[in-house]
């Protein structure tokens, strides 16, 4: 699925090393962040999710299972996270630290960030994986981002394998017809 | 024109038979609708499959140890704080258990009744205070109140421009873990 790391370094931060586990975060922090960034589509809250993530698995890596891949276990809590997060928004339910934080840069400037955003290929992406409600947009990523068997994303999204199936298969009925309908996204060729 | 079983095919995408791949791709040939539906969802899964991995922000793993070492400090302060709970709530509880094991005459009952008798004496106490401020409103000279309420009603804006600020503050304390 993704690079891996020697099991050494998952050891040593469960014994307390916070040296290690700033290891595992550097080395996981590409997955679990594009994660929650197909997740969410904004690069603020993709990044509070991200921080978020790790600090769960920081706080729970006891109750990690060695014999389970530590990038699974990682992105299964990216997962429900953000699943989380958009239904608190969907709730309009706001917690004192989600507040935005105030952006004091000039917007006339621009950064990578904001580059990616305004790509169009990237807003293509967006409004097609948007059209889907979170858990199916999970099993999505999950299923086509990350190579992730129906078993194992059964396993990330607390779900029975036919329940896997059935989310995936109204996925991709709605990303089929959310082609169809939005003429103005634009399709590579292949 | 009959679309099943061929829709459920090609929504599904789990591997056929020789015979039900070729059904299939006559099928494909001879319907535009399923052809569409086929067509649109192999374009959407590209789109999605081919899509880069977005790259982490730089400096986030410096922004996590930073971030770890607020959540620990904030956690050990939340524990302090339980443990000072806890034991004010031990320390009631052994006081209300001690006098009623040595003092005969206080039963649980009465102590009880002692709370709430409590309670309402607090609750009068507000009545009266509020009956006494009305009685001066209504004795006040028009002008004076009037001066009373902008100034009242001035502590109040002060009040909710402090909290504001507050909450400004603490985002843009927040926002530094961003720059």
């Amino acid at each position: 699925m993704t690079q891996s790391l020697d099991p050494q370094w998952i050891e040593k931060a469960r014994n307390g090393d916070d040296e290690a586990f700033a290891m595992l975060v550097t080395t996981y922090q590409n997955p679990v962040y594009n994660l929650c960034y197909r997740m969410l589509g904004e690069s603020n809250a993709a990044e509070d999710a991200a921080q978020e993530t790790f600090w769960r698995a920081y706080q729970n890596l006891k109750h990690y299972d060695l014999d389970r891949s530590f990038i699974t276990w990682l992105l299964s809590i990216a997962a429900h996270y953000c699943i989380d997060q958009q239904r608190k928004h969907k709730a309009g339910i706001f917690e004192l630290d989600e507040y935005p934080d105030f952006d004091l840069a000039d917007p006339n400037i621009p950064n990578p960030e904001s580059s990616v955003i305004l790509n169009d290929e990237e807003e293509a992406i967006h409004q097609l994986i948007n059209t889907l409600n979170p858990p199916d947009r999970a099993a999505v990523i999950l299923k086509y981002w990350y190579g992730c068997s129906e078993d194992e994303i059964s396993q990330m999204l607390s779900l029975s394998v036919s329940a896997v199936k059935s989310r995936l298969h109204r996925a991709r009925r709605q990303l089929a017809q959310a082609i169809t309908t939005d003429q103005s996204l634009p399709v590579k060729e292949g | 024109m009959e679309h099943q079983p061929f829709r459920t095919w090609i929504l599904e995408k789990e591997p056929l038979t020789i015979e039900e791949q070729s059904r299939l791709e006559d099928h494909l040939a001879a319907c535009p609708e399923c052809a569409r539906l086929s067509g649109n969802l192999e374009r959407a899964l590209h789109i999605v499959h081919s899509a880069p991995e977005v790259p982490a922000p730089e400096g986030f793993t410096r922004r996590w140890q930073a971030s770890l070492a607020q959540r620990k400090h904030a956690e050990e302060k939340r524990e302090a704080r339980n443990l000072v709970f806890s034991l004010i709530g031990s320390a009631i509880v052994v006081a209300i258990g001690a006098i009623l094991i040595f003092d005969p005459k206080v039963s649980l009952i009465s102590l009880a009744a002692g709370s709430l008798t409590s309670f309402f004496t607090v609750v009068a106490s507000a009545e009266s205070v509020i009956e006494f401020i009305t009685s001066l409103a209504r004795s006040l000279n028009p002008s004076i109140l009037a001066l009373v309420l902008i100034i009242l009603g001035g502590w109040i804006l002060l009040s909710a421009f402090t909290l504001a600020l507050s909450i400004w503050k603490l985002a843009i304390k927040r926002g530094v873990k961003n720059s």
